[in-house]
């Protein structure tokens, strides 16, 4: 990238989109290119790992396969990048995240495939509760890459990319957090959003603990509980039966979990819905009807069976009434909006921010 | 210069004839590069020509060496020159990467009246000369002398007028003890065990001598290998590089970005002015932030 920075500049401007995420970092570039990748880094331990490896970094599922012979790194645990020890994940120190993060953002650009002699855009979309030094370090990771960088939430970019600007609430359910932002024609502020905890990681752990409650000699890791999860996962009462196989005394065991997998992800409903509701209730009361029949549902966790009409039915209860609207593409919804919004931005707002 | 030792036979003018080399010039390339090597040999040369009449002088390089021929100069004068030149080149410096190099000559000196009879003779002996004084740790400048016809052997060049160096020089007064013992010991006046100590501890010293001085050198020589690996090593890890370019398959250029000529918010989108409201709110924003953290940072550094 040394090279990129170096080089002269004068064949146009790519935009970039990003979405920094807990669990998947996505970009999507006004080149065409869009790629994904679990927010995993993981160094080479020694010259022996380095060489049977073939590279000093890995990213992504590479990482996790061979995590064992990697110092392993998910510098954004909880949407926001790490400053403590990771400790679901062996070595998680402020200096190791803050590299992390930054070779996770250098990386998505990579795939992104950026010329060498145009110049890059990009704005990033954090997580709502993201911490002035968080945004700091965010940048800073950035700026090594790319020419010029803006941050902007998570939800709102999901909201612009729909062109939904006015009386939308937008549920972003990621792996770390449940970001709720109600969104009114205006930029949104501190009293119209709601970050919650219960996100996808929040799912695995309660699901987890319903196995190792009843499935008696079962042995299973949490990557284990994440895959079969992210299979099955649903909150219908007609949902697909959840047949996983774990070792039991070292024998293969198949098990029908589809009831804990239910419970599971059904528990994060009631706390959106009421989030959900704070946001409507100190909305004006004329238009909060409106407000109630555009919800929109992104991230990761909206990819959940059932998750759309389990969350109106609850409105239905809870306020009365309630439309919800998943979007198309989970995966790439924040990073979509963020790439209209990079490419939308005026020229001379990108050069006052070089 | 065939035609200058010509009519210095004709007219029976005294001539010096001598061959400059500059020790260790192959490493120094190695390790710096032509264009130093380049620059030594000019210094050289210009040095030799402040040394000499200008006028008088006939030089010329050749390969890694310089060849002088220095008309109308008598043979005690020709040693003062050689002398001249090997220590004006212990005080020429220069600058390559970053460093201060010294360098230091050999010379390989012949006169007319050192009996030589052809001009190939004297090219012969000055370069045997130089050779010899190069291997002796340069630094120095030897005379060449004929061979007694007699000797049949090989011509070999003598040293008659080393220049000084720190080996040379006077008996050391442990050589004197050491003869006096010996002479005492021989003609009966003196003692066998006084001898044999102190034969014991002349060779000791030497053995500590040559010890010292071959760990010395091995070290330079080692740091000098060292440097000229990684010199090479670079050099390599260039040249790949730019066979990369030429031969490798062509890198990925990137791809053009579709909104090459396209940027900016549609002015016929219904709510343009709305968005327009939104991106610039999310640019205050963010410049807000950058000035902030701007702020933080260079209070911290205050």
């Amino acid at each position: 990238m040394e090279t990129m920075t170096n080089s002269k500049k004068d064949h146009g401007v790519l935009y970039l989109g990003i979405d920094l995420g807990t669990s998947r970092t996505s970009v999507c570039a006004s080149n065409g290119e869009r790629a994904t990748l679990s927010s995993f880094v993981g160094y080479a331990k020694d010259v022996v790992s380095r060489k049977s490896l073939g590279a000093d970094i890995l990213f992504g599922d590479d990482a996790l396969a061979k995590r064992m012979s990697l110092n392993l790194y998910r510098p954004l645990s909880q949407g926001v990048i790490q400053e403590g020890a990771d400790t679901s994940h062996g070595l998680g120190d402020k200096a190791g995240n803050l590299r992390a993060a930054a070779d996770l953002i250098k990386e998505i650009i990579a795939r992104a495939k950026p010329r060498k002699d145009e110049l890059v855009y990009a704005v990033i979309g954090a997580p709502a509760e993201a911490s002035i030094h968080n945004k700091e370090a965010i940048l800073d990771a950035a700026r090594g890459t790319v020419d010029s960088v803006m941050l902007c939430s998570e939800p709102f970019a999901v909201a612009y990319g729909l062109d939904m600007l006015d009386d939308v609430l937008v549920i972003d359910i990621g792996a770390g957090t449940v970001d709720l932002c109600r969104m009114h024609g205006t930029m949104p502020d501190e009293s119209d959003q709601i970050t919650l905890t219960c996100g996808g990681d929040f799912v695995d752990r309660a699901f987890e603990e319903r196995l190792t409650a009843t499935l008696e000699g079962a042995r299973f890791s949490a990557r284990m509980v994440k895959e079969a999860k992210e299979r099955y996962a649903s909150v219908a009462d007609d949902m697909e039966p959840a047949m996983v196989t774990f070792p039991v005394n070292g024998k293969p065991t198949v098990f029908d979990v589809t009831e804990q997998l239910r419970e599971a992800c059904r528990l994060i409903i009631p706390p959106i819905v009421e989030g959900l509701g704070k946001l409507v209730a100190s909305f004006d009361p004329e238009f909060q009807d409106r407000l109630k029949d555009r919800v929109l549902l992104a991230g990761g966790g909206s990819q959940i069976r059932g998750l759309d009409t389990a969350i109106e039915a609850c409105m239905q209860d809870m306020l009365g009434r309630g439309k919800v609207q998943r979007i198309e593409e989970p995966m790439y919804g924040g990073a979509n909006g963020a790439l209209k919004i990079a490419h939308d931005m005026p020229a001379e707002y990108w050069e006052q921010l070089k | 210069m065939t035609a200058e030792f010509d009519r210095s036979t004709r007219f029976g003018t005294p001539l010096a004839f001598l061959q400059i080399g500059v020790d260790r010039l192959g490493y120094l390339h190695d390790l710096y590069g032509e264009e130093s090597r380049q620059e030594i040999l000019g210094a050289i040369n210009d040095l030799l020509r402040r040394s000499t009449r200008s006028s008088d002088l006939l030089g010329y390089p050749e390969g890694d060496r310089i060849l002088a021929a220095v008309p109308h100069i008598e043979g005690e004068h020709a040693n003062f020159l050689a002398e001249r030149l090997v220590s004006g080149a212990r005080g020429l410096t220069f600058e390559a990467d970053g460093r201060t190099l010294r360098i230091t000559v050999s010379i390989g000196l012949i006169h007319t009246a050192d009996g030589v009879e052809s001009f190939d003779e004297m090219v012969v002996l000055a370069r045997e000369s130089m050779t010899t004084a190069a291997e002796k740790g340069g630094d120095r400048y030897l005379r060449a002398v004929k061979p007694v016809p007699e000797t049949r052997g090989p011509s070999q060049p003598a040293a008659p007028n080393p220049s000084p160096s720190p080996t040379s020089g006077e008996p050391q007064f442990t050589d004197v003890l050491l003869a006096e013992s010996l002479r005492q010991a021989l003609s009966g006046e003196g003692s066998q065990a006084v001898l044999a100590k102190e034969l014991l501890a002349k060779i000791m010293s030497e053995v500590e001598d040559r010890f010292q001085n071959s760990s010395g050198t091995g070290d330079s020589r080692h740091e000098l290998l060292e440097r000229r690996v990684a010199k090479l090593g670079d050099m390599l890890s260039r040249t790949e590089a730019q066979l990369r370019d030429v031969l490798g398959p062509k890198a990925d250029q990137g791809i053009s970005s579709v909104y090459h000529d396209v940027q900016g918010l549609n002015p016929e989108e219904s709510n343009v002015e709305q968005k327009k409201e939104l991106l610039s709110a999310l640019f205050d924003a963010n410049l807000r932030m950058k000035k902030i953290i701007e702020e933080d940072r260079s209070s911290s550094k205050s």
